[in-house]
């Protein structure tokens, strides 16, 4: 049985299991975001954030817990109910070193899903993927390779090719920390862009960072991952100064020295 | 320069030195064939991990056997007293050795190129809603087809010469008939510039060829 309130938001994540050769990695992890919520996940290396994106996505498998998106469940006691490809069509990550494929051009790498996940005909994709990145300043590197651009572009062809898709959840994971700080103002505007944008500001947003002024800024909700767990989860404006457990008030503070 | 050259003592072998350059086609475009579609599924079995340490040594032993070996090992294997079968013809012997040589080097490009697409690529087609197949209908396999492809056709080219091997057992390839009609008219010299003449009109547009494939577009977008 749905209860109402799963109805309600677009993503729900429920006692989330993962292992990785008997460590536990995350340890009933549970989140809900609504439509066109972002919520970023802080905490520090090997704290689990980037194991989390990849479970929600379906692209490691987790060992126990449920998932919802708009209601409908797609994990159950850790087993996919759905064709794991189907889940990616909807919730789309994005890497921290990008991972676009090194034998397409810009054009290619945003437009090759449009044809061959959704079936778009070719010059409708051209057609969008053209337009997508318009909006992110790409337009004068379409016919390059990724090998001929710079990481902040890159990052930004990764975006494109996510968004593109027009997903109902955008993980991001640490898209800013493979590029040199002078280029993710870049990336931000771009996913500032993506927030006022029409047709993506319903797209709820996970965004996994380590950059705590990147996460007061643009999210909504900031949750402090330690030890796989999530130890304090808060609006993200009362996040810096509400912050209540000392674990996570280090953090801050620790934190304060880079922003 | 008083060398009396006379090349048109071949002209009554005509007929026979073009059955000869037609066994040495015939020869090259059979081996590099099955070569390649035995060693590409070989070159994925070498992957597989729990006969890895059987497999791969394996094709490392039959990598190391000189062809002219492999070439007279056929020639010379007791076909009748181990397998209870007559044993097969020069060309059928030269054919195994040149197809057994082509197709554990190609397992083993085959090997290397499937180790090199990277998993981040993978993981990034199948982020984008990519099903297992087609992550390797469009991603993996051309991938692994401008990896080898280079270097695969260096070794078809190699196999159109190291085919005239098979004239030591005898097969009637280009190298063996020219040969003998060379012994036949003590013009030896005159035999042996005609091989190498033919083998130049023969290689030399295919190795233009082979590069100006290098130099695709397509192959150039290696990763």
């Amino acid at each position: 049985m749905v209860t109402e309130t799963e109805l309600n938001s677009q993503l729900h994540i429920e006692n989330f299991e993962f292992s990785y050769k008997d460590i536990k990695v995350l340890d009933k992890i549970s989140l809900r975001l609504q439509k066109g919520e972002v919520m970023a996940v802080i905490g520090k290396s090997g704290s689990g954030k980037s194991t989390l994106l990849k479970c929600i996505s379906t692209l490691l498998k987790v060992s126990n817990g449920n998932a919802f998106l708009n209601g409908q469940k797609f994990i159950e006691n850790g087993e996919n109910i759905f064709e794991p490809w189907e889940i990616r069509q909807r919730i789309v990550i994005v890497f921290q070193e990008y991972n676009l494929f090194p034998n397409f051009t810009v054009l290619e790498n945003v437009k090759i899903a449009l044809e061959k996940v959704k079936g778009i005909e070719k010059n409708s994709a051209i057609h969008l993927a053209t337009s997508i990145c318009e909006k992110l300043n790409l337009s004068d590197l379409l016919k390059k390779y990724p090998n001929e651009i710079s990481g902040g572009q890159a990052q930004r062809v990764a975006l494109a090719r996510a968004l593109v898709l027009k997903p109902q959840i955008l993980l991001l994971d640490e898209v800013t920390s493979a590029i040199d700080p002078s280029t993710i103002l870049n990336v931000i505007s771009a996913i500032n862009e993506l927030k006022n944008a029409e047709e993506t500001k319903y797209t709820s947003i996970i965004l996994v960072t380590h950059n705590i002024r990147f996460a007061v800024d643009y999210s909504d909700q900031i949750a402090f991952l330690h030890e796989g767990a999530i130890h304090e989860q808060l609006n993200a404006k009362e996040f810096l100064n509400n912050a209540k457990s000392p674990i996570t008030q280090e953090y801050i503070r620790d934190s304060k020295y880079f922003i | 320069m008083n060398y009396d050259w006379n090349f048109e003592i071949f002209a009554p072998y005509k007929w026979a030195l073009l059955g000869g350059l037609w066994v040495t086609i015939q020869l090259t475009i059979y081996s590099s064939v099955l070569g390649t579609l035995i060693g590409v599924p070989l070159g994925a079995f070498l992957r597989f991990k729990p006969l890895k340490f059987l497999s791969l040594p394996f094709n490392d032993i039959f990598r190391a056997i000189p062809l002219l070996v492999l070439i007279y090992l056929f020639y010379y294997f007791p076909y009748k007293d181990i397998l209870g079968i007559s044993p097969p013809s020069e060309f059928i012997c030269a054919l195994l050795a040149l197809t057994l040589s082509q197709a554990v080097f190609t397992a083993d490009i085959v090997r290397a190129a499937v180790d090199g697409v990277s998993d981040k690529t993978i993981m990034a087609a199948k982020s984008l809603g990519f099903k297992d197949k087609q992550v390797w209908r469009y991603v993996v396999i051309p991938d692994i087809l401008r990896q080898t492809l280079p270097t695969l056709i260096a070794f078809y080219i190699g196999n159109l010469k190291l085919s005239s091997l098979a004239s030591v057992i005898a097969a009637p390839d280009i190298l063996y008939v020219a040969k003998t009609a060379g012994g036949q008219s003590f013009r030896s010299l005159e035999a042996w510039i005609l091989v190498a003449v033919i083998y130049i009109i023969l290689v030399v547009p295919l190795s233009y060829l082979a590069r100006k494939l290098e130099q695709s577009k397509w192959l150039q977008r290696r990763s």
